[in-house]
């Protein structure tokens, strides 16, 4: 897990580390805890587990009994 | 008012919503993570003063199981612990949809191997074989002769839960290259979409194409009725356009996905979704 902060422009940019690859992401918005979001880098799910600071973890593996 | 949202991740649909809710000025929304709940079966519950939950679970059981404790707690659930148990589970779908006159696919169960290739022979191939619990088009089973039925079912037999041992077989439609998804909230059905693909299953989990498909009478009822035969709500309707038989439905889902139908459709799933709700805590 790893953990970012904020650079508040005029619009909110937010940085984390994908845990999988390392690699560098922003996004310009608030998530809500739970959020998936994807690794620009290594296109991994990742699942926001707190947003202040914002960290993300890798996502759950699909359970058998997931789905809509 | 205060409305809860039962989830797990949240999705586009569940951003979605939350959105909508937020619109309303006098309501209030609770967010339950299915990951963090814990009750009492004496039903005592940490969260209360909510009018109604809005189940949201990515999983079956966890929404299910939920659903049943909150509303033994007396909080009103959609859809309800009954309507997820319907749809959560193929052969109790089926068995509703018979029941009210709506046709599907010929469908055998079985449950054990060798009779489950005695059903298979005796309806024909192809067949299509599904886990009884599951969805996304996951371990979907198209059989196209004797080799591979006696194949997949001593996998199915031998490397699966028990679950896998209950075999739900069906007949294979030829449906030209696509399907239909319609969504039906409340007495409504108020859209709907074709799934195109290449590939026998279309879902677009699985990279089928959406593109709008009219509401026509026929299509719009036949989506109530199969809604109302698991119990109502909020609920999206697979169907298949036979050559010979016409509509039939295959399946209903009770926590549906919408994010790729708004565009699409150009309709607000999500607002509509969400007045439901609001209406439905009124009454
Ligand atoms: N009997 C059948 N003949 C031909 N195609 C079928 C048949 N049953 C299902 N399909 C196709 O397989 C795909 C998945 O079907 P189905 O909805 O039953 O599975 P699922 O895993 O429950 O999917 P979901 O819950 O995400 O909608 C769809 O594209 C559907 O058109
Ligand atoms: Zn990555």
């Amino acid at each position: 897990m790893i953990s970012m902060s904020s650079t508040t422009t005029h619009l909110r940019h937010l940085n984390f580390v994908c845990p999988v690859c390392d690699g560098e992401n922003t996004i310009d918005y608030l998530p809500e805890i739970g959020e998936l979001l994807d690794c620009s880098d290594c296109g991994s799910e990742l699942e926001v587990s707190s947003t202040e600071p914002l960290e993300v973890i890798e996502s759950d593996l699909e359970a058998e009994d997931w789905g809509q | 008012m205060r409305i809860g949202i039962l989830h797990s991740l949240i999705r586009k649909e569940e951003k979605l919503l939350l959105e909508e809710f937020g619109r309303f000025p006098e309501i209030e929304v609770e967010k339950i993570d299915t990951r963090q709940f814990v009750a009492s079966i004496e039903g005592r519950l940490h969260i209360c003063g909510l009018e109604i939950v809005l189940e949201r679970s990515m999983s079956y059981s966890q929404g299910f199981y939920i659903s049943r404790i909150l509303e033994n707690a007396g909080i009103k659930v959609i859809n309800g612990s009954h309507v997820i148990e319907n749809c959560g589970d193929k052969v109790k779908t089926s068995l509703l949809l018979e029941k009210h006159g709506i046709p599907q696919p010929k469908t055998l169960v079985a449950f054990d191997s060798e009779a489950a290739l005695q059903a298979i022979e005796s309806i024909g191939y192809p067949v299509v074989l599904k886990p009884v619990i599951g969805s996304w088009g996951r371990l979907l089973a198209k059989i196209n002769d004797r080799d591979a039925a006696e194949a997949i079912l001593e996998h199915k037999s031998k490397l699966g839960n028990f679950l896998h041992s209950i075999f739900y077989i069906q007949e294979y439609i030829e449906k030209q290259g696509r399907d239909i998804r319609s969504f039906v909230v409340g007495d409504q059905c108020i859209a709907a979409i074709y799934r195109s693909s290449q590939h026998w299953i279309t879902n677009t989990a699985r990279g089928g194409q959406a593109s709008n498909c009219p509401v026509t009478e026929e299509l719009g009822e036949l989506s109530v009725k199969a809604a109302r035969a698991v119990g109502g709500g909020i609920l999206a309707i697979d169907l298949m356009e036979s050559a010979d038989n016409g509509l039939m439905v295959t399946e209903v889902n009770a926590t549906m996905e919408f994010k790729n139908s708004i565009a699409t459709t150009g309709v607000n799933i999500p607002r509509r979704i969400a007045e439901f709700v609001i209406q439905e805590a009124r009454t």
